[in-house]
């Protein structure tokens, strides 16, 4: 299943961000997306390459939570 | 499983050569249980809310397999109208995650740029039809809002007026975007006498993609013997497997009735349309004829969301596209299947007092993955050297299976014992020529 881990924006330079995810690095095209894209804005990426979705900053808050929950809790027990 | 979950997950394909063949191949699989079980406890309808930003690529199809399933413990039943909007909501997702194959992540495999204007102007086209489809539904809500009452069948025939241009113009630019200035699904998609007429002269990226692979004569490249996954199993020997699955090996290496791997995605899902079958019959079930179906399978998404509303009688034979009924398992346990450009998609959801004490996902690459599966199978055996483009063929495979998640290929040192991957990754496997004589 796809993860979709948001990630930050460092910096913009033309259609190219730069972005940080869980302490990943990555420089990634801004073309797909039609929204301005500014430093501090959240990013859902797909193949590491391509920003496909700007998030809100609640949105992004929200799915920090989520992924910060899942890393640190336990698995399914099953029933 | 019990691993720590890996926040950026990776399918590692690690493989050996003697004497320039491929001579065993592992697959390393993430293993994302963690990010089940952060719904338990959850009531439903938050469990719900969360599937989307957790697995945003296919959020839809995940969130339509949440609802379906959580909605059939709890015994709602959304208006036909609202199912409707959720299946070819889903539809446009599968449909823009396949444009991405074609469009963006092929091209480069043949020294071609990536095809990413089109691929943005066909975003917007498919923003523009989702928007269309889900104006005004509350599509999300368990029991589809019908306590809202949405407006049932007037809200959708009015929905469809507004949607027939702009999938008429989805269409055309699809149609010119893949197959080229003057050429159709029909007339240049039949079968493979007409495909190849088509792959030799088109002016597409794609006929050229096409033209390539069998210039560089790869088509055969990535023959598998690995039967296609049978929608009948899904609900049925998946769905049992998946209930009983408490240590997730069945997650790690999902298996038939008869013990065997399947395949699920777009060859799958059209191995049987006459152009993927004639290709089949001249170059085996390799990249080529694997290309087709991926693009048969395009033809197929734009025509299922054309189809008349969900409730009327189905066509013949039904679409692969075409929604199926949650199975009810256990007392409160529900499995539900969606179809996702990747394959078919599972969730078992079992509900306590509204609140979930079950989730587990059977995702398509957990199929495709397998160890024996049509990716490890695929590629053993494979020359490594010219005149095979080792590189260009590799990777059309893998593109063509299309993991969930980003894959890497590692060549391991023929003397390396291929061993499980220590953190982060429990399900892995690995195969080698001795377990595949029949191959």
């Amino acid at each position: 299943m796809c993860i979709a881990v948001p990630a930050r924006v460092l910096s913009v330079d033309g259609l190219v961000a730069e972005v940080e995810r869980y302490g990943e690095r990555l420089q990634v095209s801004l073309l797909l997306l039609d929204q301005p894209v500014a430093e501090g804005d959240h990013l859902i990426l797909q193949a590491q390459r391509y920003a496909v979705e700007k998030l809100d900053a609640a949105a992004a808050a929200d799915a920090y939570r989520l992924f910060d929950q899942v890393i640190g809790r336990p698995t399914d027990p099953g029933p | 499983m019990n691993a720590t979950f890996p926040v950026l997950p990776e399918l590692r394909i690690a493989y050996q050569v003697t004497r320039d063949r491929v001579t065993a191949v592992e697959i390393s699989k993430p293993d994302l249980d963690g990010a089940c079980a952060v719904l338990l406890g959850l009531p439903a309808q938050d469990a719900v809310d969360r599937l989307h930003p957790l697995f945003g690529l296919c959020g839809i199809a995940q969130t339509v397999a949440g609802l379906a399933a959580a909605e059939t413990i709890l015994g709602l039943d959304p208006p036909l109208a609202v199912q409707q909007v959720r299946h070819r909501l889903t539809l446009a997702e599968a449909l823009e995650q396949t444009l991405w194959r074609l469009l963006l992540t092929l091209p480069p495999l043949i020294g071609k740029p990536p095809a990413v204007d089109a691929m943005a102007a066909l975003r917007r086209t498919i923003a523009a039809v989702r928007a269309t489809v889900a104006e005004g539904c509350p599509w999300r809500r368990l029991g589809g809002g019908a306590d809202l009452d949405p407006g049932g069948r007037g809200r959708e025939a009015a929905a469809n007026a507004a949607l027939a241009p702009l999938l008429d113009a989805l269409e055309e630019r699809v149609q010119l975007a893949v197959l080229g200035p003057a050429c159709t699904w029909g007339q240049d998609l039949g079968d493979s006498d007409s495909f190849i007429l088509w792959a030799s002269a088109g002016a597409s990226g794609t006929a050229r993609l096409c033209r390539a692979i069998l210039v560089r004569d790869l088509g055969g490249f990535g023959r598998s013997p690995v039967r296609p996954l049978a929608s009948e199993t899904v609900l049925t020997v998946a769905a049992n497997r998946l209930l009983a699955d408490r240590n997730g090996r069945f997650r790690a290496k999902p298996e038939d009735i008869d013990g065997a791997p399947r395949e699920t995605g777009a060859w799958a899902r059209h191995w049987q349309h006459p152009l993927c079958a004639g290709l089949a019959a001249d170059h085996g079930n390799g990249v080529l004829a694997r290309l087709a179906a991926v693009l048969v399978d395009l033809a197929a998404l734009l025509a299922a969301l054309r189809a008349p509303a969900l409730g009327a009688p189905a066509p013949a034979p039904p679409s692969p596209w075409a929604c199926r009924r949650p199975q009810p398992m256990a007392a409160g346990t529900v499995v539900a299947a969606v179809e996702t450009a990747r394959g078919t998609l599972l969730h078992l959801v079992g509900l306590q007092a509204g609140r979930v004490c079950l989730y587990r996902a059977l995702a398509p690459t957990d199929w495709n993955g397998h160890p024996q599966g049509p990716l490890a199978r695929g590629l053993l055996g494979a020359a490594t050297t010219p005149p095979t483009d080792w590189a260009c063929a590799s990777g059309l495979l893998l593109a063509l299976i299309d993991p969930c998640h980003p894959a890497r290929l590692v060549r391991e040192s023929a003397h390396a014992q291929l061993a499980p991957r220590p953190t982060g990754v429990p399900a892995s496997m690995s195969m080698s020529m001795d377990q595949s004589m029949d191959q």
